[in-house]
């Protein structure tokens, strides 16, 4: 169970230290693919596209720190969330978004790829926020 | 309530505002990192036109000027062979039909589609789609002067005027 947990913690780190710093370096192609969404009003495209991706950097960092892991696997399963209902919303229009998620947005993600991939990481956010929360709460009080 | 439970929510309500806090934190940093980047994205509303010429991953000529013109125009433009006229319309509206020597160059699939057709700045391009209140010929073209077209046209009219006045096309 502990090279699982340690698997887990390792890779949803990952995913959004990687994923926030390609947007970090190329904010104008995550910018395209919150445009395509077609579901943020216009004014927001500029500012969504230059926060997020920090949020996810920091959020992988803190899934990857003891004292932060919580906070991190919340931010987590918050940004899986999101992406899962904005696939949802992309497969509802019949849309396939190029959405720069992971840099390279010069092909559309499948709206259904997309939406599955989210919930994976709704799941294991919510599994590694679920032991952290666990073993806080009955290890010591706060 | 038990005091387990108590802590809980305690515990919950902790997790929430810190992740709220990380947000907030995101914000400065994110517009520090935006002003040191080569091309800073516009914090304002950002024209279609400029995402789509941006898509293609080139830097950016000033732009956005486009001529609309007729199907008079058009015929003529056809006619000196040196016009390349785009349809912007989806490629499967376009196999259906389009005007003769048209090439497809559709908003979806615009940076890659561009890319692939090549096309030299320097010839006169004459865009077109659907009908007047079809918008994606004037973003196109628009998106065009922002990647160096200089002489840049819409037929505003487009593929339903074409056919309305029984001019030939292709297939």
């Amino acid at each position: 169970m502990k090279a699982l947990s340690a698997i887990v913690l390792a890779v949803v780190g990952l995913l959004f230290v990687w994923a926030g710093t390609v947007k970090v370096l190329d904010p104008w192609t995550f910018l395209r693919g919150v445009e395509q969404f077609g579901v943020f009003p216009r004014f927001t495209y500029g500012p969504v596209a230059v926060i997020v991706p920090v949020a996810e950097i920091l959020t992988g960092l803190l899934v990857w720190l003891p004292r932060g892991r919580r906070v991190g696997a919340l931010l987590a399963m918050g940004f899986g969330t999101i992406f899962a209902a904005l696939f949802l919303a992309a497969g509802a229009m019949d849309r396939e978004v190029a959405c720069g998620c992971f840099g390279g947005a010069a092909e559309p993600t499948n709206s259904l790829f997309g939406f599955a991939r989210a919930l994976v990481l709704v799941l294991a956010a919510a599994w590694i926020y679920g032991r952290a929360f666990t073993a806080a709460l009955c290890t010591r009080p706060e | 309530m038990s005091s387990v439970a108590r802590r809980a929510r305690q515990m919950l309500v902790r997790d929430i505002l810190a992740a709220a806090a990380v947000i907030l934190v995101s914000v400065p940093i994110g517009l520090g990192l935006n002003l040191l980047h080569a091309e800073p994205v516009p914090l304002g509303p950002v024209p279609t036109d400029v995402l789509l010429a941006r898509s293609v991953g080139r830097t950016l000529t000033p732009g956005g000027n486009v001529r609309d013109i007729t199907l008079d125009d058009v015929v003529t433009a056809q006619a000196d062979g040196r016009t390349v006229i785009l349809d912007a319309r989806e490629e499967p509206i376009f196999a259906l039909g389009h005007l003769p020597g048209a090439r497809n160059l559709p908003r979806a699939d615009f940076a890659s589609t561009f890319t692939a057709l090549a096309i030299d700045a320097n010839r006169p391009v004459i865009l077109y789609c659907s009908d007047p209140g079809c918008p994606d010929s004037t973003v196109v073209a628009r998106a065009l002067t922002h990647l160096g077209f200089r002489d840049v046209a819409v037929f505003s009219g487009g593929w339903d005027e074409w056919q309305a006045a029984g001019l030939p096309r292709e297939p």
